[in-house]
């Protein structure tokens, strides 16, 4: 199929969590060995529950969190974490990120356009002029009015700050977007307009999305690929039809089980998770899910499952699924 | 409620600055304070035509006399007009206020800045500093220091920066800290903005307010450590007139001549409660979980 354009092999952050100078070396692991390949053009889903390191993940690619020394990151076959400032400085002109919280990834001092503005004005060499006219098609891209220029972000709404953030990301012509939550912090009926403004944008500047999110319908509706994550390991993987028909693992078909249906008949119990996700720091034995899966037994709590292929692109790490 | 409604909508228009201002002049004390300082400003500007006298000019056979119409706040020992050295005192005392927490300003901006931003070895080894330096008394380091540079207005004003720029270091570092971990300053790594670019135009614009404060707070403080000095006798040297010195002159007459100790005495409470009273109001406008 197409060519890949992101491959993580073992990928792991770790943070450190000593509690005081002698303290005992204590260690988070937020993402603990994540082996995942993004190809050109498609949308990943990389879905979650809150503290899972989905966004961690995100954060690693880019590095904005340095990884563990094993871990790779090869982008187009070029491995991304030997890279030095020089280098780090072209890739991130083809790797961008948005963020989950509009409100704080702007500048509260900087208007619209001067924020738009200085991605150009660090990265290109062009005039006022012409930097003017690319600010105004950018706006016009993400769907912001041309008197939306000299406001400052306080004086927009949630979504179009976030239509800000995307124009600011695009403004040095990205090929790869991660979205970090984009959509979580906005109002229902904004989110709507935001994932079609992704989705056209996608098409539009044949751009490539790696989607973290952990809202199950807005990752179905976007993404083409869907990976779930569960405590820094990715437990399932598959086209996204096929992971929401026919999900394998225990952990998705709860996560899938609780998304609110109006349709739905009441009399179905659901099967709902019971607990918390288990601290990063000391990650359970053998599956990490076990301790909340209905369907652990004995040689879960000792031995932890690979990832296994069990369809066309489905992969699952379950000893039972 | 419809009067409610029109000033929402009106301070919406306007920028934040003025609708700041607009809060911090309802502020009775502000507004007291800021007179103060502007009458200073006043008196330090306009010295020349205010003096009914010449601040230095000897004139023995009046010594010593209390105040009256053609001397307002009496005279020295040397017959030399309180009133118009009181006046030109007061160039001195702004001049080392503004110039010493100036410098100390910069120093704090600049080693804050580089602990709070690139934290690690260079975080530790400052704030070590900053401890070292807030650890002594800042009017026995100052004299320390103005024993070893010798007395002076640029040294004074060297030696109350050197002991007190740690205080804006600590600010601006906790600035920087809290804003480093903001997701606009993360989303200006990632656009390959330069350390440089993020520090002056994303992190130091929204670090401002608790440093302009801090300013105003450290201003009486550095002019009352000027007047101790001058007192000393390690601060501005005569002829100057400096408040400090003037009452550092009068002090073996204070119960034949009192006004010579009272009125430079007088002048320092008052400069130092007006920048007081304008710091104070200015850290309530800012803060957040004040406004109503």
């Amino acid at each position: 199929m197409s060519e890949i354009l992101l491959q993580l092999q073992d990928l792991r952050v770790y943070f450190s969590a000593t509690s005081g100078t002698f303290g005992k070396k204590q260690y988070i692991r937020a993402v603990d060995g994540i082996d995942l390949e993004v190809k050109a053009g498609e949308v990943l889903g990389l879905v979650g529950e809150s503290g899972c390191g989905k966004s961690t993940l995100g954060r690693a690619i880019v590095r904005l969190v340095e990884a563990l020394g094993e871990s790779k990151v090869y982008y187009r076959g070029i491995d991304v974490l030997s890279f030095d400032k020089r280098q780090l400085k072209e890739f991130r002109k083809k790797a961008q990120m948005v963020f989950q919280d509009p409100f704080g990834s702007l500048n509260p001092r900087l208007t619209v356009g001067d924020t738009i503005e200085e991605v150009l004005i660090v990265h290109e060499r062009s005039i006022k002029l012409e930097r003017k006219h690319k600010v105004e098609k950018l706006m016009d891209a993400v769907g912001l009015a041309k008197h939306f220029r000299n406001r400052y972000p306080h004086e927009l709404s949630g979504g179009q700050r976030q239509r800000v953030v995307i124009a600011r990301a695009l403004a040095i012509d990205p090929e790869f977007l991660i979205c970090d939550e984009p959509v979580s912090a906005l109002d229902v009926s904004i989110r709507a307009q935001i994932i079609n403004l992704f989705e056209e944008l996608q098409k539009r500047f044949n751009l490539t999305y790696l989607f973290i999110s952990h809202d199950m319908s807005v990752v179905r509706h976007i993404s083409t690929r869907v990976a779930v994550m569960y405590l820094g390991k990715i437990v399932e993987i598959a086209e996204t039809d096929t992971l929401f028909d026919t999900p394998l693992h225990p952990y998705t078909q709860a996560l899938l089980e609780a998304i609110p249906d109006v349709l739905e008949d009441r009399d179905i119990r659901r099967r709902i998770l019971e607990g918390d996700v288990p601290s990063p720091l000391h990650p359970p034995e053998g599956c990490r899910f076990h301790p909340r899966c209905f369907m652990a037994k004995e040689r879960c709590s000792i031995e932890e499952p690979p990832l296994i292929k069990k369809g066309i692109n489905h992969f699952v790490a379950c000893h039972y699924a | 409620m419809a009067e409610e409604v029109a000033s929402a909508r009106i301070a919406r228009s306007e920028s934040a600055f003025w609708h700041l201002m607009k809060r911090l002049f309802r502020n009775k004390a502000a507004v007291f304070g800021l007179v103060i300082i502007m009458l200073m400003f006043l008196c330090a500007i306009a010295a020349p035509l205010i003096a009914t006298h010449d601040y230095a000019k000897q004139d023995l056979p009046s010594m010593l006399q209390s105040p009256s119409r053609a001397h307002l706040f009496g005279t020295d020992e040397f017959g030399r007009d309180i009133f118009s050295r009181v006046i030109y005192g007061s160039r001195v005392s702004l001049k080392v206020g503004f110039l010493a927490v100036g410098i100390s300003l910069f120093a704090g901006l600049l080693l804050g800045s580089i602990a709070g931003y690139y934290g690690r070895i260079l975080d530790s080894a400052i704030c070590a500093l900053v401890d070292i330096a807030l650890a002594f008394p800042m009017t026995l380091l100052a004299i320390a220091i103005i024993a070893i540079l010798g007395p002076g207005l640029f040294n004074v004003c060297l030696a109350i920066a050197l002991s007190s720029w740690g205080s804006f270091a600590r600010i601006t570092r906790g600035q920087f800290l809290s804003l480093k971990s903001q997701e606009f300053i993360e989303a200006a790594k990632i656009l390959g903005y330069s350390d440089l670019r993020i520090i002056l135009r994303h992190i130091l614009p929204n670090s401002l307010a608790p440093l302009v404060v801090l300013t105003t707070l450290e201003v009486p403080k550095a002019i009352i450590v000027e007047a101790t000095l001058s007192f000393l006798g390690l601060g501005i040297q005569p002829p100057l007139p400096s408040w400090g010195s003037i009452m550092s002159s009068g002090r073996s007459f204070l119960f034949d001549a009192p006004w010579i100790t009272v009125f430079p005495g007088l002048m320092i409470i008052l400069i130092v409660m007006g920048f007081n009273l304008f710091g104070d109001a200015l850290r309530d406008t800012l803060d957040p979980r004040l406004r109503n």
